[in-house]
């Protein structure tokens, strides 16, 4: 992705990452966490802190700045992988619109991300290859190995 | 261990910060995790029976 990003902050262990999405009209802090679902996956959750400073993945900021808050979170996922190059990442989107979001921007960067992941895309709880005409309901992106 | 294909990020740019809390524990990073592994069961099985 070409798009600017958030500076963003991570834990020593790069599994933590918060950063903040800025308008002229409010700042909204978000967070983002790998946590390790099974041998070498991860799950990557996101979302905005609430009150609590929890992650909430239900809220619509309409910050106008989405396609920066995805660029920052694809590259804290650079970073992860960087860091554990030889895990692989399990996300999906909290609703239809989001997956479809998620889906499209897989295709659109596919020649990007291509050399380097492998990703498969998950539809009717089956596994395969990443397609870019195709809406998934999860993803897994691995790191290629030469 | 196999060799990755590229560069992906200078870590030594990346900001670090210790005091940054875990949302490990959080109630919707906790759902997001049980999901993943119901709906991931059959891979991540596949997985481990790969690394036997």
């Amino acid at each position: 992705m070409k798009e600017k990003f958030y500076l963003f902050r991570a834990s020593e262990d790069y599994l933590s990452y918060y950063f903040e999405s800025r308008s002229e009209e409010r700042t909204i802090p978000k967070a983002e966490q790998f946590e390790k679902i099974g041998a070498d996956i991860y799950n990557l959750a996101f979302g905005d802190l609430d009150e609590s400073r929890e992650i909430n993945d239900l809220c619509v900021s309409n910050n106008q700045d989405m396609n920066r808050v995805l660029a920052t979170v694809v590259r804290t996922a650079l970073t992860f992988f960087e860091t554990y190059p030889d895990r692989r990442v399990y996300f999906t989107g909290s609703s239809k619109a989001r997956l479809r979001l998620y889906s499209a921007i897989l295709a659109r960067e596919f020649e990007n991300w291509k050399p380097v992941f492998e990703v498969l895309g998950m539809q009717n709880g089956k596994l395969a290859p990443f397609e870019q005409s195709v809406n998934y309901e999860a993803f897994i992106i691995d790191r290629k190995s030469i | 261990m196999k060799q990755k294909i590229g560069h992906l990020i200078d870590l030594s740019k990346v900001v670090v910060d210790p005091t940054l809390k875990s949302h490990a524990n959080d109630p919707f990073v906790v759902r997001k995790v049980e999901e993943a592994r119901r709906v991931l069961a059959p891979y991540l099985k596949e997985l481990a029976d790969k690394a036997k």
